[in-house]
């Protein structure tokens, strides 16, 4: 089932990962469900699709396609991760639709997963969006930037707080900030719970929480220097201000209150010893 | 750069490394502009007297040269493991055509997230924590905590009777000063090689920029000499004599090569002062 974020320019599809002791990304002992993200932008007939959801939800992502491009219609797809979680169901969308252009960075191919056959009919679609790295390997001096549409951008940038190569988008019509595996803590109590913590609904997300699910994946973070972490992120926040954050998993962040709140979480969290 | 669509083995591997171990790469030709250079992509194969495990999958674009080895080096016997140490494509992206080709195939090791990445392999799953152990007859394989790890179900492995310790990314490393490329490669004619064949050493500086990017985390934690006294100790604890990354050639004199990726993983700390 998807959810529109913003009418007619960014839907948000995927399923629930039941939270059974058998998922390495949240705390120890988490339960529940955490939803698991792709999101479509669109602008006319131009669509980009951020991630690609968990195989195990394969046939909800692709039939949600259907239903909002069309059956075979066309989409370009950009990946914030080359993980399993972001690409696994790239097979499975590029034998029902038609995958324009892939824009992935780091130097894993997921076209690789392909047999030679179809990688042969997909190379080119691939775009490497770090091209141009910068010497030390932080995040992009100048954001690269992937046109949805003539007028309409993804700027695409390598966060400082960043595990393996990643990428976070910068919708500026709409005001996302797709952060991949950081702000990945909303989880839901029912399979069927809203995955959209906004103004509308009881906020009892901790502190605890957070740092619970920051520290599972980047395990390194209590034992870190964080201090240009957290500087990092606040600009990052000052300057775009965003209105909705977008995480890959967890619940989607949305309205200026919302993404304020769960920022000072965030900061706090990269201060281990408040935590 | 020319995308390659076909990864190919040096005729160098497979080759036979330690007791019942055999070191299977695919080399990742990368055309530069000025000359060719290989990334490893290794898988390992151990073998016992009723069983064997294969140690990571390879790129499901090595595929091809996978099977037809393991075939060669099976002879007509199935595979009865496998252990990857982490899901990422070079790790663990052939699950699904091992299955296939051997669908009694237990898939041992820290399997947290292949339910969701994988759902048609769930049967195979078999979940391991550190300390648990593999018969392979005359022949064993023990499941052991990865000390340098990329992923939170990051697992190493060890053989005890080949003295063989397997650690995914650990380790990882490129050898040549002059290549500026930051994945761990190496020049065409040097992919059997073990690090104690190798003509040119490692240096630091190669170890050091290798660390800041595939650990990035590095740049961070300033505790570079607490998670290697681990690795030295889990060594003499186990009685390791060689280590074999996924990446990167066999390492046959880890003792002289621990202090260069040590040194490396300390100049990748970035931050004067440490946290109070
Ligand atoms: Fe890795
Ligand atoms: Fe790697
Ligand atoms: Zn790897
Ligand atoms: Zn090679």
């Amino acid at each position: 089932m998807f959810t529109s974020l913003h009418t007619d320019k960014l839907t948000v599809l995927g399923g629930n990962i039941p939270l059974d002791g058998r998922v390495s990304w949240v705390p120890e002992g988490a339960t529940g469900f955490q939803p698991s993200n792709a999101y479509l932008l669109t602008e006319g007939t131009s669509r980009l699709l951020v991630d690609s959801g968990l195989a195990v939800h394969s046939e909800e992502i692709l039939e949600d396609l259907a239903e909002l491009i069309g059956e075979g219609g066309g989409v370009s797809i950009f990946f914030t991760r080359s993980e399993m979680d972001c690409v696994s169901n790239l097979e499975p969308i590029a034998g029902r639709f038609d995958i324009e252009r892939l824009f992935t960075g780091g130097v894993i191919n997921p076209f690789d997963a392909f047999d030679d056959l179809s990688r042969m009919a997909l190379r080119g679609r691939r775009h490497q969006i770090d091209a141009h790295r910068t010497e030390e390997g932080d995040s992009l001096a100048r954001a690269a930037e992937i046109e949805i549409a003539p007028g309409r951008v993804l700027q695409v940038e390598s966060p400082l707080l960043r595990l393996l190569p990643t990428f976070w988008g910068w919708d500026e019509e709409t005001g996302t900030l797709f952060t991949s595996d950081t702000f990945t803590h909303g989880v839901m109590d029912r399979p069927d719970g809203q995955r959209i913590i906004d103004s509308t609904v009881e906020d009892t997300t901790t502190v605890e929480q957070v740092a619970g699910h920051l520290y599972a994946k980047y395990e390194w973070i209590p034992r870190s220097t964080c201090e240009p972490l957290r500087e990092w992120l606040q600009e990052k926040f000052q300057t775009l201000d965003p209105e909705i954050i977008a995480p890959s998993r967890g619940c989607v962040l949305k309205g200026r209150d919302v993404v304020r709140r769960h920022l000072d979480f965030m900061l706090d969290a990269l201060t281990p010893q408040l935590v | 750069m020319e995308e390659q669509l076909v990864e190919t083995m040096s005729s160098d591997l497979p080759r036979s490394v330690a007791k019942g171990v055999t070191w299977m790469s695919s080399c990742l030709p990368f055309h530069l502009a000025d000359r060719v250079i290989h990334g490893h992509n290794s898988t390992y194969l151990v073998q016992g007297e009723h069983s064997s495990i294969l140690v990571d999958t390879g790129n499901p674009s090595s595929w091809p040269i996978i099977s037809s080895t393991l075939d060669e080096l099976l002879d007509g016997r199935e595979l009865t493991y496998v252990f990857p140490t982490h899901p990422e494509l070079p790790h663990t992206g052939n699950l699904p055509r091992l299955v296939e080709k051997y669908p009694n195939i237990q898939v041992v090791g820290d399997t947290r997230d292949y339910h969701l990445f994988y759902p048609q392999i769930v049967p195979n799953l078999h979940a391991k924590v550190p300390g648990d152990k593999v018969d392979l007859g005359g022949q064993e394989f023990v499941v052991v905590e990865a000390l340098i790890r990329d992923l939170p179900n990051t697992q190493w492995g060890f053989a005890p009777g080949a003295g063989v310790l397997f650690t995914a990314d650990g380790f990882c490393y490129m050898h040549r000063p002059e290549l500026d490329d930051e994945d761990p490669v190496h020049l065409p004619g040097e992919c059997g090689l073990t690090t104690g064949e190798l003509q040119v050493p490692i240096a630091v500086e190669n170890a050091a920029f290798f660390t800041g990017s595939a650990l990035y985390w590095a740049r961070f934690a300033n505790d570079a000499d607490a998670v290697y006294d681990r690795v030295l100790h889990l060594i003499d604890e186990l009685g390791v004599t060689s280590v074999a990354p996924t990446h990167g050639n066999f390492i046959s004199n880890i003792r002289d090569v621990e202090p260069i990726i040590r040194a490396g993983h300390k100049r990748a700390y970035r931050y004067e002062t440490a946290q109070s």
